[in-house]
């Protein structure tokens, strides 16, 4: 436990168990990848000591999470509604119409680094 | 490798004895003692009812058997069993018990395991000494039909078994019992089927080979039960086959990405983890070093996942991914769906990474 934050080590969670690259630097990658997602909700998450997560939402609202177990209930409850993985708020059809558009004008190769908080 | 005689770093290894009321898991447990070297398993009786019969029938383990009284079906039981399970490892620390080698946990006939797996894995405490093994269902073959089309409970047994044990096949006609074991091994094709009775000997679950380590059977016998949305639906009619029970096999685009796999099914299983009964499967997740993905077993159950397993090698030719389901009410084309879409999203934004234009939408605007 931190002693000075009074948290406990990391929770084991099934999804932190990263196949062969470092924890930290999964970890990191794992953070991006759920903040792409996130941001369908204008939600945002970042790491907290490398052990536990900040789920920040669209007012400013911030909560502390363990694991990605906790995070969809947490996400839920601060946006009081439910977040479905089989009804999510895009269309299959928009999005590959969007990758279409996007292939067709292709900028100059920019690189765009994924986030880490 | 056999689960339950070896110890994977220490952690004794409990297994689950499930099954409907009056299938005959007491009979089976009797069976499996007898043969048994005295004071090599532990078992914890949850009783349902204020007298645990059970307990008097078993009587000849007594030394070993600690009852747990507030049998029931919700994750009160919870409490009682990491109380029981913890005095257990105690009692065997200080040498007031034999060091017994594994525990069994025989459930009340009304209960679905998954609070009992809930509380091996869930709890930090016990997480650093047991690990859970197996779960084996006894499944009445006279009274089946009557117990899956009323009893919920029943399909969530059948469902979370590693093995299912059917019973009473000497009371049952030949045919009744074929047809549930047609019946059986549609709902829950992962798991192995074996006939018990009274002619019948049936060796102890663990020293047959085990469902948590890797074993290649499970996922041969799920391709073979499972061709597409093979649901239970078609043939069980007439015989009051539980609504809804489907399982089915997705097969993903390898090698997976491990960060997309887990949001997906953290999400999944948030929300509709009370309808999946059942998940496992083998996926090439992609790895340095793997060119073709890192083989790696999944578990799970409800809202529940077991520590995924890293396996060192592929345990056959076949490299590609595969999650079997078995749902209630759960549609395989809604699954799929989801899925592919979470895929697609995520292979926008990779094609995002390299060209990001001025103009392109944010994703909360698609």
């Amino acid at each position: 436990m931190c002693g000075m934050c009074g948290l406990l080590q990391a929770s084991g969670h099934w999804s932190q168990a990263p196949a062969g690259s470092a924890g930290r630097r999964q970890r990191l990658i794992q953070i991006a990848r759920a903040n792409r997602l996130l941001a369908l909700w204008r939600l945002r998450l970042s790491d907290f000591h490398g052990q536990s997560y900040v789920l920040a939402g669209p007012t400013g609202a911030s909560v502390l999470i363990a694991d990605f177990g906790a995070l969809w209930p947490a996400a839920e409850q601060m946006l009081g509604r439910a977040l479905d993985p089989l009804a999510m708020p895009w269309q299959p059809a928009q999005a590959q119409g969007q990758a279409q558009v996007r292939s067709q004008g292709r900028a100059p190769a920019q690189e765009h680094r994924e986030q880490a908080p | 490798m056999s689960g339950l005689t070896d110890h994977h770093g220490e952690r004794l290894p409990v297994g689950v004895l499930t099954g409907f009321l009056g299938s005959g898991k007491t009979t089976l447990l009797r069976q499996w003692l007898q043969d048994s070297p005295a004071g090599e398993t532990a078992v914890l009786i949850n009783e349902f009812g204020a007298v645990g019969l059970d307990h008097l029938l078993v009587g000849r383990i007594d030394a070993d058997t600690v009852l747990l009284d507030n049998g029931c079906v919700c994750c009160a039981i919870r409490g009682e069993l990491k109380d029981a399970l913890w005095r257990l490892h105690q009692r065997r620390l200080r040498g007031e018990l034999p060091p017994f080698q594994r525990v069994l946990v025989e459930t009340t006939g009304l209960a679905a395991p998954g609070p009992v797996i809930a509380t091996l894995i869930g709890d930090a405490q016990l997480r650093q000494i047991f690990r859970p093994a197996f779960i084996s269902t006894v499944v009445d073959a006279l009274h089946a039909p009557w117990q899956q089309s009323r009893r919920p409970e029943w399909l969530a047994q059948v469902a979370a078994a590693d093995r299912l044990y059917l019973s009473k096949t000497d009371l049952a006609t030949p045919q009744q019992a074929e047809a549930q074991r047609a019946q059986l091994a549609q709902i829950n094709p992962l798991a192995s089927i074996v006939t018990c009775g009274p002619g019948a000997a049936v060796p102890p679950a663990w020293q047959m080979q085990e469902s948590h380590a890797l074993q290649t059977d499970w996922l041969a016998r799920a391709i073979a039960g499972t061709p597409r949305g093979r649901t239970g639906q078609g043939q069980g009619q007439g015989q009051g086959l539980h609504a809804g029970a489907q399982a089915f096999c997705l097969e993903l685009d390898s090698p997976v990405d491990w960060c997309v796999l887990t949001l997906w099914l953290t999400m999944l299983l948030h929300r509709h983890g009370d309808r999946l009964l059942r998940l496992k499967g083998l996926v090439a997740v992609a790895a340095d070093g793997w060119p073709q993905g890192q083989p790696t077993a999944l578990h799970g159950m409800g809202h529940l996942m077991h520590a995924p397993e890293h396996l060192p090698e592929w345990p056959g030719e076949d490299r590609r991914s595969r999650l079997v389901f078995i749902t209630a009410g759960l549609d395989e084309q809604q699954i799929r769906a989801s899925w592919q879409s979470f895929q697609s999203f995520y292979r926008l934004h990779s094609q995002d990474n390299g060209s990001q234009t001025p103009a392109s939408p944010s994703p909360h605007t698609a």
